[in-house]
């Protein structure tokens, strides 16, 4: 039933995870961690709290160093580089709580999402783009992004995000704190970019949502992958329904 | 980015000329008096601070304000500087003194008064870069602290080094060594005292035109993401590590140029001059005037420095029949320091923003925009 409809099973890998052990300080947060998110995928991470699901996308973009394991993406090994380098290769991060710059216009955000981007045409295209996929974000380029609603802000996120031109985009938990209609209206958006071929790596608590937009899916569970396959299977697998589902 | 690339249409060098030249005379009029009119020394020392303590405020602008970091040590690279600086002037004028020889005086002092102060910022650069980059790799308070630390190593280590002069201070910094039965070699000296506002008004002007084209580049922009939010500016592309130890280090040189300046006003440091009190009427300038503004910095500076002067006039206020009247006013500037912490605590309460938030005279924002008006991008 995934909307994004097309299969990509046979798609080369885009970003690979290998058995990823991550501590912050003596507590180990990753227990050995191992994910594949193929090209034109979306693939969705789901898990509870504490499980350990941004350690796993900080740790993917450099963010923070595992103490084991491996990130390969698009062929190149990517472990414990910092993470400017892993952005420049392509990963754009929209991170958990949104993560814009509250005191600069939602212009501004969006032109240093482009920090990168030396073309000023390929920066007006892109910039182009964002307002299209987000009318919202069109109407307040010139207000304070602090001054946005929360699904304004997610939107200025991703836009911000998709600036970079990345060929995969992680984001953590878009739709925490927000309207159920804002969150379709983001998910609807995501779809969109998929469709137009960004592979996404998607942290979500709303399981139900996201497995519905996603191609597979893993379930992690206090630093552990406990599941994991396609979005549909999970979403009617038993114990999937029972914990994260609530039914 | 390209700092130097003037945007202020093809005379900006002719602004720059008549800017010298008006501090130039401005100089000459302050020293020498303009038809018998003239500015005493005292009034000529605290507008010369005050100069001097804008090169600190504005260089410590692009730490605490632009990049939101938490530097409590410039005292440290200011010692560093002004020690260094002296150390060159004063170990180093044989060269220079054999060149008055041939040259005529005032090519030579000048130059060795730069001479000086580029060895001062070079110095506050290296020692900023090496407190900066083990800290700045680090999100948080850690730059507070290690900063603080660093402050107080250098003073203490300047107490006790006897080269320049230990806890006794450093004297005769412009005559060079004294030398059993010669008469020290005053013209250095006598050059400084005549000339050190005109110097110290093209370094303040320098240190705000660096500083804000610094801030209003795409550099300027990766320090405010990083300060708005660092693990965002990081996910961006920027690399944060690197912006932050970059403007660490600017500041660190600049300020060790005020250090320079400083040492070269007085003729004369001590270690106690730089402790962390003065660091932290470094800070206090720039969050007066608000914290990531220039203009804020150089009226903070300004402020901070005139205020426990003209604090001790106060007496001037009252007509002698009022303070015959009563005397507990006469006595109002020996709590000059009480009245100066009042104020400041009520200007806080009432502007706790401080004097500019984050605005700027659109004057002094002109000179560093771009020239199609955009602040740079990418």
């Amino acid at each position: 039933m995934s909307e994004a409809g097309h299969r990509v099973v046979d798609a080369p890998s885009l970003l690979t995870a290998e058995n990823l052990v991550v501590t912050y300080g003596a507590i180990e947060a990753l227990h050995g961690v191992s994910l594949t998110v193929r090209k034109g995928e979306v693939v969705t991470l789901i898990g509870a709290n504490g499980a350990g699901k941004t350690t796993t996308l900080k740790t993917i973009v450099g963010l923070l160093r595992p103490k084991y394991g491996r990130v390969i993406f698009d062929g190149v090994d990517v472990t414990g580089r910092p993470t400017h380098e892993i952005v420049g290769r392509g990963v754009a991060l929209a991170p958990e709580g949104r993560g814009i710059f509250p005191d600069m216009t939602v212009l501004e955000n969006l032109e240093l999402g482009a920090y990168r981007q030396p073309d000023r045409i390929q920066f007006r295209r892109d910039l182009e783009q964002v307002c299209t996929l987000f009318p919202r974000v069109k109407e307040r380029l010139k207000q304070r992004a602090g001054t946005l609603s929360g699904g304004e802000q997610q939107m200025v996120a991703i836009g911000r995000a998709l600036m970079s031109r990345p060929s995969l985009l992680l984001l953590d938990e878009p739709s925490l704190g927000l309207a159920p209609l804002v969150t379709q209206t983001i998910f609807d958006a995501l779809s969109e970019l998929n469709r137009a071929g960004l592979t996404i790596l998607l942290v979500e608590q709303n399981a139900h949502l996201a497995l519905a937009r996603s191609h597979r899916g893993y379930v992690l569970e206090t630093g552990r992958l406990v599941m994991s396959g396609d979005a549909n299977a999970l979403a009617q697998d038993a114990r999937v329904r029972e914990a994260y589902l609530g039914q | 980015m390209n700092i130097w690339k003037p945007h202020l249409g093809g005379r900006s060098w002719l602004g720059g000329i008549a800017v010298v030249a008006g501090f130039f005379l401005l100089n000459e009029a302050f020293v020498h008096g303009v038809f018998g009119y003239g500015l005493s020394a005292y009034y000529l020392r605290v507008i010369t601070l005050v100069g001097i303590s804008m090169v600190l405020a504005v260089s410590l602008t692009l730490v605490n304000g632009c990049a939101g970091q938490f530097s409590i040590g410039h005292a440290g690279f200011m010692a560093v500087g002004a020690y260094a600086s002296a150390a060159v002037t004063h170990f180093g004028g044989a060269p220079f003194i054999a060149l008055l020889e041939i040259l005529p005086a005032w090519p030579v002092h000048t130059l060795r008064l730069w001479v000086s102060l580029a060895v001062g910022a070079a110095v506050g650069g290296v020692a900023g870069w090496l407190v900066g980059l083990p800290t700045l790799r680090l999100r948080g308070d850690y730059l507070a602290i290690v900063t603080l630390g660093f402050g107080e190593i250098i003073r203490v280590v300047l107490l006790n080094i006897e080269p320049t002069g230990g806890a006794l201070g450093f004297t005769n910094i412009a005559q060079g060594p004294e030398v059993p039965g010669r008469s020290p070699d005053q013209r250095f000296a006598l050059f400084l005292e005549e000339t050190m506002f005109f110097w110290v008004a093209l370094v303040a002007t320098g240190t705000i035109l660096v500083v804000g084209r610094l801030a209003y580049s795409s550099f300027g922009r990766s320090l405010a993401a990083i300060r708005e939010n660092e693990i965002a500016a990081a996910a961006i592309g920027i690399d944060t590590t690197r912006a932050k130890t970059t403007a660490f280090v600017v500041s660190a040189a600049l300020t060790g140029v005020a250090g320079g300046l400083y040492a070269h006003y007085d003729n004369y440091l001590n270690p106690s001059s730089f402790t962390f009190l003065r660091s932290v009427e470094i800070v206090t300038m720039i969050v007066l005037g608000g914290l990531g503004s220039l203009s804020g910095a150089i009226v903070g500076a300004g402020v901070l420095t005139i205020l426990p002067e003209a604090l001790r006039d106060l007496t001037r206020l009252f007509p002698p029949s009022v303070t015959a009247a009563a005397p507990f006013l006469a006595s109002l500037p020996d709590y000059r320091m009480v009245l100066y912490a009042l104020l400041l605590v009520g200007l806080m309460i009432a502007r706790p923003q401080g004097l500019y938030g984050r605005r700027e005279w659109p004057w002094l924002a002109r000179l560093f925009l771009t020239r199609d008006g955009e602040k740079g991008v990418g």
